[in-house]
């Protein structure tokens, strides 16, 4: 048993900061401590932009100036293995959400665009880009994170785009052996169990659809417990089980051609309370996710 | 990723490399991983080396936290639109092609896929003062016409320099590509070839004669290696803040091909077509995936000697 | 800086890139100091396999130009202006066709005529396997032909007839230019054509893989030309995503020949009838449309009313255009008389010489 020095016990017991309510109502009144949520949908659902969206809401302040900005004023750690990370995408929405709020506040200053470029430059230093070219550098640089982590306690969220994306290279490395091909992945939703228990983090991850099963193009969607049965249906882990394990929420994302618009279906993972009818609607402008 | 190998770091001697290997731990991976007091235990080795070697290994192989408001700063300072001839396309994308971006074009037979890569060539190195570099998988690569839409455009003066600003490589399977992009990155990184300094651009045309032959069947290795490339794809274009435009077919009904793994790659995605009631050299650019912009829109370009432009 | 290239994006056997994972051998690097016996050792892969292996891998990252199999170094597009330019094209004997072609059927390329039965590919083929042969003070090639007969539709006196009609021509050139005569004979050019008749598609493949030696054997040879790449792959198919595999497969095969040879590849396909909702059915190539992709050049023969039409839909040099053709005794000719005296295309009139300039 190795002894614990009063920097991690602070780190372990201390609270990081809550981001509750970040995304509501996609999230509800979420994402809470030690919650390991997935988005889960095909190319060009919006999962990316969630991710950058709750990026934005996190790393902000809560006030500035006086104006409610509603930011949690959290540090991210983002891990962007599919390299799509834009920070010109996520610096646009982080300032028109402030320019937005500003306009209705009417105590706000006029003529604060200067600073408000200070601002961004400030809260973006809460967060940390990182990127990793395969699984191996993915682990290994998991396991590197533990200092940081330690180190400093404002980091709630470790948040990674994609999960999947090393699947078929690991699994054509792997050889036959299903072992030899989720080797690391396995290892690394260990590394995260550990950091999630010990520091009371959240992961967010998105998955790809690489794998579906059947899924009709002209579904009806409604509100009903055989929809959800459908979601379920839908998704079919293809990732390994230690991942699988680790989800607690799963969020699957569409979009309707039709119409543009994006829905979001949370469904709660091994909870009693089984499947949770929420579904948002949502379409994404300019100024980043609008719930409609 | 690395094996655990001599002189990886001082510590790590022919001796203790064997040492460790006989106790199963072959790669970083492994090392990083085990129980050192255990391991110190299997292999006689002294805890306090193992711990060091351990260190400096995390230290050398996981990548390191960049701070985002830095990455901001440099992100501005090192990107840029590489604006098409055609303008109404150029507001279609807000501005053009972004560096730092896979952008697709898609298209069925004779849709002017070429065409459209041999345009932005002219324009990277007239427009954007740069160069490119063109790699030909399926022979589709015309210099002649190249020097057309140059010189249609710019005249003769203009002509030596811009066929020179192009390099051509030709790859006719995924490896050998895989190994024209490893060549890319390595002068880029060297820094020995001046050529290589100022590129901004990387076609790849197309992307789908060399990805096909490996797809399909009952192998697993199709896959792995297409995803493979559209790392190095990616990675190329984020870290040197280039431009990469691949070129993939449309088969049947408006189908991109390569299927949903392939999709996820492009940050944009154009379509181009035929519209059926047009003259023969006018085409039809939809914006059918972006990570930036609204989808769905559309512009009508023509195909003249002068390469592609507006078409009113 | 070191080769970080991954080992699993070279080309290597699936359950060597496994036993090479498993043993912790993950980058170029990884193998660089390595003998090919300690490499087997710690692999368990046999010691031949493991010298291949490091060849592959550790003379690549020294210098990606080294191996042979390695694709060529990068070349500015000027270069390559002045090397298209200086490989002469193969002429057709059709100056519509062949301005329409940019001079004629290029070196270095995959063209592809398509068309419905009897409208003339394998007149096309025939003649462009005798074209290739014409002596270069002629303009021509000076070259050879392998002839790939998918269908049996080979007929060797066609070709005596062509070959004839070519032969009488340069001669007749060589007398208005005070050439030699006799530098091209009906001989001469049906032993510059090397013949193949595959049977069935396992034969195509085996022969499009043997070609490279073949050639490399036969310097002179110009022209590699298909009639048809269709014919063996449009039945018995039931697995599609495996037609589709071989055909890009031998596609790429094609153009990796015709760049490293500097010849031409020409090939023939069919038409087929395609019916999409809401159109009238039409006829097109047949293979589908990844098949589509794969050849640089495209022209569609066809027949409109009694005449026949060449129509470039494919080119990344020139511009989409069509031009009438007709199928003599000789072989392929411009229609240069007026169309209503023409009535009968299949007319047994010989060629006017006069009127095919070689130069």
């Amino acid at each position: 048993m190795q002894s614990e020095t009063g920097l991690q016990l602070l780190a372990r017991l201390g609270s990081r900061p809550s981001i509750a309510g970040v995304l509501s109502p996609i999230f509800n009144d979420g994402p809470s401590a030690k919650d390991v949520i997935e988005l889960f949908g095909t190319e060009g659902t919006g999962k990316s932009e969630i991710l950058l969206n709750l990026v934005a809401g996190i790393i902000l302040p809560k006030t500035w100036k006086s104006v409610n900005l509603n930011g949690k004023d959290a540090s991210v750690i983002f891990i962007d293995n599919d390299y799509k990370f834009s920070i010109l995408r996520l610096v646009t929405v982080m300032e028109n959400r402030i320019h937005a709020t500003l306009k209705n506040a009417p105590q706000a200053e006029e003529n604060l665009t200067n600073d408000v470029e200070l601002l961004i430059q400030k809260c973006l230093s809460k967060l940390s880009l990182i990127r990793c070219t395969n699984s191996s550098e993915l682990l290994v640089t998991l396991y590197s994170l533990e200092q940081t982590l330690l180190s400093n306690p404002n980091i709630s969220v470790i948040m990674i785009d994609s999960i999947s994306a090393f699947y078929w290279i690991d699994k054509c490395n792997g050889g036959e052996s299903l072992a030899a091909q989720e080797k690391n992945l396995t290892l690394i939703s260990e590394v995260l169990s550990k950091f999630i228990n010990s520091f009371s983090l959240i992961v967010i991850a998105t998955k790809c659809a690489l794998m579906k099963k059947r899924m009709r193009e002209d579904y009806n969607l409604e509100k009903s417990a055989s929809n959800i049965d459908r979601l379920k249906n839908d998704h079919q882990e293809f990732l390994c089980k230690a991942w699988g394990q680790l989800v607690t929420q799963r969020f699957h994302v569409e979009k309707q051609l039709a119409s543009n618009h994006f829905k979001c279906h949370c469904i709660h993972l091994g909870s009693s309370k089984n499947a949770d009818k929420t579904v948002i609607q949502f379409q994404i402008t300019d100024n980043g996710i609008q719930v409609l | 990723m690395s094996a655990v190998r001599p002189n990886l770091c001082p510590q790590l001697s022919e001796d203790v490399v064997s040492k460790l290997r006989s106790a199963g731990v072959k790669t970083v991976v492994d090392l990083i991983k085990t129980d050192l007091e255990g391991l110190a235990l299997e292999t006689s080795l002294p805890y306090k080396d193992l711990v060091i070697i351990r260190r400096l290994l995390l230290a050398q192989f996981s990548t390191f936290p960049v701070n985002c408001s830095d990455f901001y700063l440099t992100t501005i300072a090192s990107s840029s639109i590489i604006p098409t001839p055609a303008e109404k396309l150029n507001e279609l994308l807000d501005g053009g092609l972004y560096t730092s971006e896979v952008t697709e074009i898609a298209g069925e037979i004779s849709s002017g896929k070429t065409q459209f890569c041999l345009s932005l060539c002219v324009s990277v190195v007239m427009k954007a003062r740069q160069n490119v570099v063109f790699i030909d998988t399926c022979g589709g690569f015309s210099a002649d016409r190249l020097a057309e839409i140059a010189e249609s455009l710019y005249g003769e003066e203009h002509l030596e320099h811009i066929l020179q600003s192009v390099k051509v490589i030709e790859a006719f399977d995924i490896f050998h590509l895989m190994t024209a992009l490893q060549t890319i990155k390595d002068k880029m990184v060297k820094k020995v070839d001046p050529f290589y300094d100022t590129l901004k651009l990387l076609v790849v045309d197309s992307i789908t004669a060399v990805i096909y032959p490996s797809l399909g069947g009952q192998q697993m290795d199709g896959h792995g290696l297409m995803v493979q490339l559209s790392l190095k794809l990616r990675h190329l274009a984020a870290d040197f803040s280039l431009c990469v435009l691949v070129v993939n077919n449309v088969i049947g009904d408006g189908k991109v091909s390569l299927g949903k793994t392939w999709s996820h790659v492009p940050h944009c995605r154009l379509l181009i077509s035929h519209p059926k009631d047009q003259e023969s050299n006018v085409r039809e650019l939809v914006l059918i995936k972006s990570s930036r912009l609204a989808t769905g829109g559309k512009t009508k370009i023509g195909i003249t000697e002068k390469g592609i432009e507006d078409w009113t | 800086m070191q080769s970080q290239r991954e080992l699993c994006s070279f080309p290597i056997a699936p359950s060597h890139k496994s036993k090479l994972t498993s043993a912790g051998f993950l980058i170029t690097e990884d193998l660089k100091h390595l003998k090919p016996s300690e490499l087997s050792k710690e692999t368990g892969i046999g010691l031949e396999e493991c010298l291949e292996i490091l060849k592959l891998v550790c003379s690549e990252s020294v210098d990606g130009s080294k191996r042979n199999e390695a694709p060529k170094p990068a070349v500015s597009a000027l270069e390559r202006l002045k090397e298209e330019q200086s490989l002469p094209p193969i002429i057709t004997f059709s100056e519509g066709l062949d301005n329409m072609l940019g001079g004629g059927v290029p070196l270095c390329k995959i063209t592809e005529f398509c068309g419905a039965p009897g409208v003339g590919k394998t007149q096309m083929c025939m003649q462009i396997a005798v074209d290739v042969q014409i002596p270069s003070q002629f303009g021509g090639l000076q070259g050879e032909a392998v002839y790939i007969d998918t269908e049996g539709s080979f007929i060797v006196e066609r070709l005596v007839d062509i070959a004839k009609a070519t032969v009488d021509h340069c001669n007749e050139m060589a007398r208005l230019e005070g050439f030699k005569e006799g530098e091209i004979t009906v001989e001469s050019v049906l032993s510059g054509v090397h013949f193949y008749r595959c049977h069935d598609y396992v034969e195509l493949l085996a022969t499009v893989h043997l070609l490279p030696e073949f050639i490399k054997k036969h310097p002179k040879i110009k022209v590699v030309l298909v009639d048809s790449v269709a014919f063996h792959f449009r039945h018995d198919f039931d697995d599609l995503s495996l037609r589709t595999r071989l055909l890009t497969t031998m596609a790429q095969s094609f153009i990796k020949l015709a760049t490293e040879f500097k010849i031409a590849i020409v090939l023939t396909n069919q038409m087929t009838t395609k019916f999409s909702p809401g159109e009238d059915s039409r006829l097109v190539p047949a293979l589908g449309e990844s098949w589509g992709h794969a050849s640089t050049i495209r022209v569609i023969l066809y027949w409109e009313g009694q005449k026949r039409w060449a129509w470039l839909y494919k080119s990344p040099s020139k511009k989409e255009s069509r031009v009438p053709y007709q199928i003599t005794m000789g072989g392929v000719r411009d229609i240069v008389t007026f169309p209503a005296d023409n009535s009968n295309d299949q007319s047994d009139d010989e060629p006017s010489s006069k009127r095919q300039k070689v130069s």
